[in-house]
């Protein structure tokens, strides 16, 4: 217990209790002025931790928002460019169908053939695409040059098979691009397994109307059907194979019957074949689209005799098969394309949840209570005031005002 | 008759003194360290007739100070650390203050850097975002370069106010020894305590606690013996020691301070300073400043280090592996003033996840070669010609081939944060694709991408972000504490200056009261002047008829 107290320390005591009152209110002032609860990482460090991370969170958000419209943007002017393709492709199978009436003259088809060359060179100014930085959108990563070049004759893909990653969210990526050995290289020849053509020579009125084979197919070697007769005028044939030799013995032809191709094969040929005639068998090879297109433009240019037209119906039926395979691929990369924009636009809003949580904890966690900082504000005043009054009251009271 | 005219006088002579010394009081009412002070009224020897001792009146005993030792010591002890405390607070907080401001955080500079690469991955044969990316690595080096200009400024205040403090001690010390000759002086050769001398070496003492803990110990001639710090000697009677602060000849950035002991060569006494302004300078430049610098360092050459890994796996536009990104950093190796040209020390970081910031010193002595921890203190003997501590391989001369007493520091990561810099110019040569990738590739720039969640750092427990978050919350936290506990040793430091003011402050209301008390008895000690003037005149009256 003080029984005394020095003039120095009500003097003292007094303006101590102002100059706290004043920082008290001066930090409420500034949190006011800021909007903020944290102003510096000292105030609060666990939570300064937090605002450090969620801040850059944030940030990164943005970041990955900015990819995902743009992958968006992307994804969707290559689906454009795959659009073209498909109605390239659409329009040449409508030509070949036409190609193949028998009403035709050589002049009819040679102007279908005139137009399936200008649809070739379509489809290469659409393989060819390039996006707003001057890259070939289907060259994969050699995307600094074209997508395909013709060379002798025919357009070569130039790019390489590696497509292009980019960050949507933290551990998620998108490809934004599809590679054009994919799109128009890749899909098989013929009905899937193995292609077939007339040979050059063949004379015969004989062509191929429909293949097929199933899993059981043998496509690790090429066959051929070989048309003879025998002495007593007999039409018959053999099939060989290019590893297997002889598969089906030579064999009495009957026509309209299928000719099977063990195991799993079988080809169907119309019209009575010459002997002589041959059918090669081509499996398991790859159709360019550019290659149908060019075969179909070849087949369209051929004569009119019995062995050429049978040659020219064997291969636009070859070639409509070889185009329902092209189409079928660019519709499944398209179909991948769609679905690809489904996830980054998926994402787009995952982001943005995302982002609203990240704000919404940044601001639990470094915003102000403005109600309480008032309130808060409020009793500083109060208590300033106070101190101040009591100050000049204090100090006026002196025994040297009574001597 | 003449008796009553010298009780008179007594009277009105100690009066009068105990009205200057009330004077006094009031007239130092302000004064600092000021202990008020009183008036001891005795009597006066009684004479002795027959049978009576008869009172002569009044003289003054003594004039006393009101002082209590416990109190001041009190004082002086929580000036010590409640100028310790503000001192740290102050320099921590604007630690605090540099790292949270978002224009100068290295989270913000990483946070554009990184997202200027996704720029990249998007377009990787783009010539513009390449463009942007290396500004964006130039603005994160100079954010790096920017903290450690400004940490290194805050070192360099530090060290000035070191130096300061030194030189104030050294005055304080010189005006403490001073006032002990000359109270042993008046004390011996008058028998009375100069209390406003008393009053004054005290507050020096005080002032002295500001800069520095001091202890004292009263000697029997009334001078005091004054030991700063943890018990160094700094005024033994009439002698000051001096004190001086010089740079560490190990790191520019710090301080030692030397103390010299009576006759002897002075000694460096720096580990036995603490509280007041000096010891919060030399604490707050090792575990604020100087650690700060450190971790910063650290995290630039971890980022160097990791980055340039990755970038060297890719290829650049033209087809080419990779170059560095960032200018590699080499661990600092100084040789001492004194080094012979036997020994050759280099060192390397050869893992960068397990770098820990610490700085080594090597030292060849008695025929063989120790390395010393200077951060940890441990000692570790060297056998050979390499070892590898670390995250760091030092190459040196084996101890037999070098020179007893050949010095070398190491510093692996201490000069990161200022040196970081980019390699690359030409933005073609951003290694963006995959190893023999074409040039739309991007697979190495997301590679490089992920190395922003990748615990590459502290024992691959840490990625950049979760490093540089470390770095904030350990100044965040210490200025914290610090600030609590300048809150507290200032409250503990005005109740102790209330208690002790309490004693010995001067309370004008109380000598108003003496005043009109000391007045009264005057003008009654002047009745009885008057009262013997006319018992007097009575007698001369009588006398003359």
């Amino acid at each position: 217990m003080i029984s005394r107290i020095s003039s120095a320390q009500v003097y003292q005591g007094g303006l101590n209790a102002i100059l706290d009152a004043q920082v008290a209110l001066s930090r409420t002032q500034n949190q006011l002025a800021t909007g903020k609860r944290v102003l510096s990482p000292a105030d609060d460090p666990a939570a300064a931790s937090q605002i450090i991370k969620v801040r850059s969170e944030l940030d990164r958000v943005a970041t990955l928002q900015q990819n995902a419209a743009r992958a968006e943007g992307t994804l969707a002017f290559e689906e454009s460019a795959l659009t073209g393709v498909e109605s390239v492709l659409q329009r040449a199978r409508e030509l070949a169908i036409q190609g193949n009436a028998g009403s035709l003259s050589a002049t009819d088809r040679g102007a279908i053939a005139n137009e399936i060359d200008n649809l070739a060179e379509q489809l290469l100014a659409v393989a060819n695409t390039q996006n707003a930085d001057g890259e070939y959108i289907f060259a994969g990563n050699r995307s600094k040059s074209p997508a395909f070049e013709v060379v002798s004759g025919l357009a070569q893909y130039q790019g390489d098979s590696n497509s292009r990653a980019v960050n949507i969210a933290a551990g998620i990526r998108v490809s934004v691009n599809d590679t054009g050995d994919n799109i128009f290289i890749a899909s098989s020849a013929g009905n899937g397994r193995f292609e077939v053509s007339a040979a050059s020579t063949n004379v015969g009125a004989g062509f191929v109307k429909t293949t097929s084979a199933d899993n059981s197919f043998d496509s690790s070697q090429d066959y051929s059907i070989n048309f003879t007769t025998t002495a007593a005028g007999q039409l018959q044939y053999s099939v060989t194979g290019s590893v297997g030799g002889n598969i089906v013995p030579v064999t009495n032809y009957v026509p309209d019957e299928v000719i099977s191709i063990p195991p799993g094969g079988s080809v169907l040929i119309e019209g009575t074949p010459a002997a002589g005639d041959r059918f090669d068998l081509a499996s398991g090879g790859n159709q360019s689209a550019f290659a149908t297109l060019a075969e179909l433009s070849a087949a369209l240019r051929l004569g009119n005799g019995q062995g050429a037209t049978a040659q020219r119906t064997t291969a636009l039926n070859q070639s409509l098969q070889n185009l329902d395979q092209n189409l079928t691929q660019v519709s499944t990369v398209r179909t991948d394309v769609g679905a690809r924009m489904n996830r980054v636009s998926d994402q787009i809003d995952l982001n943005s949840a995302f982002n609203f949580q990240l704000e919404k904890s940044i601001s639990e966690l470094e915003d102000l209570d403005y109600a309480s900082a008032i309130t808060e504000l409020n009793l500083q005043l109060v208590a300033l005031e106070a101190a101040q009054q009591t100050y000049v009251k204090t100090q006026g009271l002196s025994l040297f005002n009574y001597l | 008759m003449a008796d009553i005219l010298g009780i008179g006088t007594s009277a009105l002579n100690s009066l009068q003194r105990a009205m200057s010394t009330t004077g006094h009081n009031i007239a130092n009412v302000n004064t600092e360290g000021y202990s008020r002070q009183s008036v001891n009224f005795v009597t006066s020897e009684p004479e002795y007739s027959g049978r009576a001792a008869l009172g002569t009146g009044v003289r003054i005993g003594s004039i006393e100070r009101a002082y209590d030792q416990f109190l001041t010591s009190d004082v002086q002890n929580k000036t010590a650390s409640s100028s310790y405390a503000n001192s740290f607070a102050q320099t921590a907080g604007r630690v605090d203050n540099l790292l949270a401001d978002p224009a100068t955080s290295v989270a913000s500079a990483m946070d554009t850097f990184f997202a200027s690469m996704e720029a990249v991955a998007n377009s990787p044969t783009s010539l513009p975002e390449r463009q942007v990316m290396l500004a964006e690595a130039e603005t994160l080096a100079q954010r790096f370069q920017y903290l450690d200009a400004r940490l290194d400024d805050f070192g360099d205040e530090l060290n000035s106010r070191i130096k300061f403090s030194t030189i104030e001690i050294n005055q304080l010390g010189q005006t403490i020894a001073d006032l002990n000759n000359e109270i042993a002086r008046v004390t011996a050769s008058t028998g009375v305590a100069p209390n406003d001398l008393l009053d004054q070496r005290d507050l020096a003492i005080t002032e002295l606690s500001g800069f520095v803990k001091t202890t004292t110990q009263l000697q029997g001639d009334g001078s005091l013996n004054v030991f700063i710090g943890r018990g160094q000697p700094l005024v033994v009677g009439g002698r000051a020691e001096q004190m001086t602060a010089v740079p560490d000849p190990l790191n520019d950035n710090a301080s030692l301070i030397y103390l010299t002991a009576g006759d002897s060569i002075q000694s460096d006494v720096t580990s036995y300073m603490s509280g007041g302004e000096l010891g919060a300078a030399l604490d707050a430049s090792a575990t604020v400043i100087e650690s700060t610098r450190r971790d910063l360092g650290l995290l630039a050459v971890g980022i160097i280090e990791t980055f340039n890994a990755q970038h060297a796996q890719g290829d650049d536009l033209n087809g080419i592996v990779g170059g560095d990104f960032f200018v590699p950093i080499t661990p600092a190796v100084t040789g001492g003033d004194t080094n012979s040209t036997n020994s050759v020390v280099s060192a390397q970081i050869t893992d960068a996840a397990q770098l820990t910031g610490d700085s080594y010193q090597l030292e060849y002595s008695g025929g063989g070669a120790t390395l010393r921890n200077l951060t940890t203190g441990q000692n570790q003997v060297l056998t050979g010609t390499s070892i590898t501590i670390e995250g760091v391989q030092i190459d040196f001369t084996a101890a037999g081939a070098a020179t007893d007493g050949d010095r070398f520091l190491i510093e692996p990561t201490a000069f990161g944060a200022s040196a970081i810099n980019v390699a690359i110019e030409d933005p073609v040569d951003i290694a963006a694709a995959a190893s023999n990738g074409n040039v739309g590739d991007n697979s190495n720039m997301l590679a490089l991408i992920e190395l922003r969640d990748a615990k590459t750092l502290a024992g691959s427990d840490e990625s950049y972000y979760d490093f540089y978050n470390g770095v904030v919350i350990d100044v965040a936290v210490q200025t914290r504490r610090a600030n609590s506990s300048a809150t507290t040793e200032n409250a503990l430091l005005s109740s102790a200056q209330g208690r002790q003011s309490s004693v010995q402050g001067v309370n004008l209301d109380e000598e108003a009261a003496n005043l009109i008390r000391y007045q009264q008895a005057y003008q009654a000690a002047a009745q009885i002047i008057a009262v013997a003037n006319e018992a007097f005149d009575t007698v001369l009256r009588a006398t003359a008829r």
